[in-house]
């Protein structure tokens, strides 16, 4: 009995929400503006208020991605170089510098102009090579 | 009945991209944001969120994709109802309406709609509905032919059946409607006030 009062008192809940939404979204806009102008709104102050809130919401759901985007990328960052067999890529590299003189200097310079130590602009470098293909990943854990 | 129609039939057809619905939103009139408000004041009455937190988490879950509305389904319209199914998501020991069980569901669905007719709590639901449709009818202040137009309404009963019923010629009929939806919107915005 009371399952079927509830069942009932829903149904007509939910006529009633369908009532509205229809009712309001049918009416045309000259008899919106004619109410909205009844009960002393001003419709250009609603429609810049709503304006702002859909660059609020647009804000945050940028946000929101550009967290997504960080978080991945500092997942991909710690996957690498301390992923890679460190020894190995490093041998790697620095058999392809041997052979390319060109590049070793231009690696060198930029090395110079970055603030970090050596060690970091060598992962930098590891990974860049790895990234391209051009050593391979050697990763410690496929080793394993 | 129509509207609704539509949007049961946009669940299997094509949907707006996120792109496309933030460029539909975008090109929103005053009179679209208006009624926009319109149906966030409804709404918010029953679960206790301010109209305008309930109207951004609507834009919200619609920008991020969460929500999907269906191209033969005007946007206005989708958002009116992501509003309709964020409100009834308010937990039941707050006094508002309780959430269905296959709520969040339903919310992934293009339409965004949802349907209280499975509701978590059978007790506090039949009280928070039987308590909205009283308050509802109560917004009429003895208006019999708008009161019977309403209870026609929420008993099922088809527009010609009821405006046959009512005796009121088409333009008659219409303009009831309206002052029904119009009495409708003032009663649960003062009742959001009287809660405050």
């Amino acid at each position: 009995m009371a399952s079927d009062d509830m069942k009932k008192a829903n149904e007509k809940v939910v006529r009633m929400d369908d009532f509205f939404l229809d009712e309001l979204f049918s009416t045309p806009d000259q008899d919106l503006l004619q109410e909205a102008s009844e009960d002393g709104i001003d419709v250009a102050a609603v429609g810049n208020e709503g304006r702002e809130a859909f660059e609020g919401a647009e804000l945050i759901v940028g946000r929101n991605r550009l967290s997504v985007v960080r978080q991945e990328m500092a997942k991909d960052q710690k996957k690498s170089p301390n992923s890679i067999d460190r020894a190995r890529a490093q041998s790697e590299v620095n058999a392809i510098l041997a052979r390319n003189r060109e590049a070793q200097s231009k690696l060198t310079m930029a090395a110079r102009n970055e603030s970090g130590d050596q060690d970091d602009d060598m992962d930098s470098i590891i990974e860049d090579f790895a990234e391209l293909g051009a050593i391979g990943r050697g990763d410690k854990d496929q080793d394993a | 009945m129509l509207r609704r129609a539509a949007i049961d039939q946009g669940a299997s057809g094509e949907i707006y991209s996120p792109a496309e619905l933030r460029a539909a939103i975008e090109g929103f009139s005053d009179t679209d944001w208006l009624r926009v408000k319109k149906a966030a004041l409804y709404f918010s009455g029953r679960c206790g969120r301010e109209w305008q937190d309930l109207r951004n988490e609507a834009l919200l879950r619609s920008l991020d994709g969460r929500r999907k509305c269906p191209k033969d389904v005007p946007v206005t319209t989708f958002l009116g109802n992501v509003m309709r199914s964020i409100a009834s998501e308010a937990d039941p020991t707050d006094g508002h309406l309780p959430l269905s069980k296959q709520i969040e569901t339903q919310q992934e669905t293009p339409s965004g709609l949802t349907s209280l007719t499975d509701p978590s709590d059978p007790v506090a639901s039949t009280m928070d509905a039987q308590q909205l449709i009283a308050r509802a009818i109560g917004a009429f202040d003895g208006d019999v032919v708008a009161e019977t137009l309403f209870e026609g309404t929420v008993d099922g009963m088809e527009g010609e059946e009821l405006r046959n019923l009512l005796g009121l010629s088409q333009k008659e009929f219409d303009s009831k409607r309206r002052f029904v939806r119009r009495r409708l919107n003032v009663q649960f915005e003062r009742d959001r006030h009287g809660k405050r």
